[in-house]
């Protein structure tokens, strides 16, 4: 698992970098982007 | 038996010839599942196919805010989309089933081109269009909205959600981009 800060663009909540596109699984939480790799334990949402 | 075809050569999309020789065809092999065929009109590089460009293969999932907040940015190559290209979106999304609103938006070039709200809803799938009206810097989409997007440069494709609610969440499942 690894992390993502967010910055404010526009008003528009961004990554400061790119997200991965072979991520299992990827959670804005409010603050930061989380990113959830093979081997992860996942969250469940709704 | 050798298949490679020696009289179409192999480039990527940056580094592609700046001359483009009417009638000649070469292989662009960083766009697209497996690269595309562009023929040279003797000025530029035109696509002769639609493709593919984008398949999400992570979920996103937005919760915890209030703020208009990314999820998903893909870029799309300058002047792929050609004179009278469209591009194709197609967006499903999983949401927490109750009254409070969840806004979603696909924007390119900063240009707001779908926006929904749902409410009371668990599935929401969307799609749209973004059409050069024989101009790369004239656009229509499926909602008669018009706009002046500079495809002869990269532009990115963006797509954010937004809760009412910070404790709900909206999941971004599955997305397609196809440039025609």
């Amino acid at each position: 698992m690894k992390t993502i800060a967010a910055t404010v663009i526009n008003e528009v909540v961004t990554p400061i970098e790119p997200m991965p596109s072979d991520a299992k699984l990827i959670v804005f939480n409010g603050t930061e982007y989380v990113i959830y790799e093979d081997g992860d334990e996942l969250p469940s949402f709704e | 038996m050798e298949l490679s075809n020696p009289l179409i050569s192999e480039y990527t999309w940056a580094n592609k010839p700046s001359v483009a020789p009417l009638g000649q065809i070469i292989c662009v092999t960083d766009v697209g599942e497996n690269g595309i065929l562009c023929r040279g009109d003797g000025a530029k590089w035109i696509r002769m196919h639609q493709v593919n460009l984008y398949n999400l293969a992570t979920p996103v999932v937005l919760t915890g805010t209030t703020s208009e907040t990314t999820m998903l940015t893909v870029s799309i190559p300058a002047s792929l989309m050609n004179k009278r290209g469209r591009a194709m979106i197609y967006v499903l999304f999983s949401l927490t089933n109750n009254a409070n609103a969840k806004t979603v938006k696909v924007k390119v070039g900063g240009a707001t081109i779908i926006t929904f709200t749902s409410t009371n809803q668990n599935l929401l799938g969307l799609s749209g269009w973004l059409l050069n009206l024989n101009s790369e810097t004239s656009q229509k989409s499926n909602s008669a909205a018009s706009f002046t997007i500079d495809t002869t440069i990269a532009n990115d494709l963006v797509i954010t959600g937004q809760l009412a609610n910070a404790g709900d969440t909206v999941t971004l499942t599955a997305v397609s981009l196809e440039i025609i």
